[in-house]
């Protein structure tokens, strides 16, 4: 057999581009989703502070276009996705790790915590002797 | 980078990843778990469309692309994606950030004093 075509058999290419077709399409899914997600979340907040009828639907309809289908549509998007990130609790999480540094060595809250009820009141009795001269 | 900054962060991310990978791990140990999480998901989401669109056929319509998208074809995302807020949600996160590196992962035993 001709070794081009027992290559052309094995067909390299199809390795590579069926798990990158794959997961772009599982990608496109997950975005799709969100942007219904989205949607949903522009139709509480706009009943929400404007009631029902058919100009909150047509204001609903317009600013579902704005957001998830304009040309402002990536920015848009990416702020919608921070807030939910925010509203969700996770800026919590980054500024924990961000500030609170956790793993800071010699941390005087760590060390603190650190701390047996013994300890803690050799110090608190340390700092009354302190206070008293 | 400061010193001891690297093995507890990747500590910690190594801990968010299992702990998003417990639901996948769970329901292929137990089936049956698959299905209890799928039902309890479809509920959710229901739920979810309904809170916002009231009861009717759009709530319907709309919570069967969600469900289908979410936990039909996007299930062991969706449950991780699910872990992960629940832990960040109930605050849950805290524990773990603040309690894996002083409880002498990140730092040597008796180092306090």
């Amino acid at each position: 057999m001709d070794p081009l075509t027992i290559i052309a058999s094995l067909n390299p290419i199809d390795w590579i581009l069926k798990p990158v077709t794959n997961i772009m399409d599982t990608v496109n899914l997950l975005i799709l989703g969100f942007k219904i997600v989205v949607l949903l979340f522009i139709v509480q907040f706009v009943r929400g502070r404007f009631g029902g009828g058919p100009i909150v639907t047509i204001l609903i309809l317009v600013l579902g276009y704005v957001v998830l289908f304009s040309n402002l549509a990536p920015i848009l998007s990416t702020a919608m996705f921070i807030y939910l990130f925010i509203i969700f609790g996770f800026s919590m999480l980054v500024m924990d790790l961000a500030i609170a540094k956790p793993w800071a060595r010699g941390g005087g809250a760590e060390e603190e915590g650190h701390m047996t009820g013994k300890e803690y009141s050799e110090r608190l009795a340390k700092g009354r002797a302190r206070m008293r001269f | 980078m400061k010193r001891g900054f690297l093995p507890p962060m990747i500590l910690l991310v190594i801990v968010f990843v299992f702990l998003m990978l417990l639901p996948i791990i769970f329901s292929e140990f137990f089936p049956a778990f698959k299905w209890l999480m799928m039902a309890y998901f479809c509920i959710m989401i229901y739920l979810f469309v309904k809170r916002i669109l009231g009861s009717g056929i759009v709530t319907l319509v709309v919570s069967g692309i969600l469900i289908y998208i979410f936990v039909y074809q996007l299930l062991y995302i969706f449950a991780a994606a699910y872990i992960l807020y629940l832990i960040v949600g109930l605050g849950l996160s805290g524990i773990i950030v603040f309690g894996l590196p002083s409880g002498g992962l990140g730092r040597k035993a008796g180092a306090v004093k």
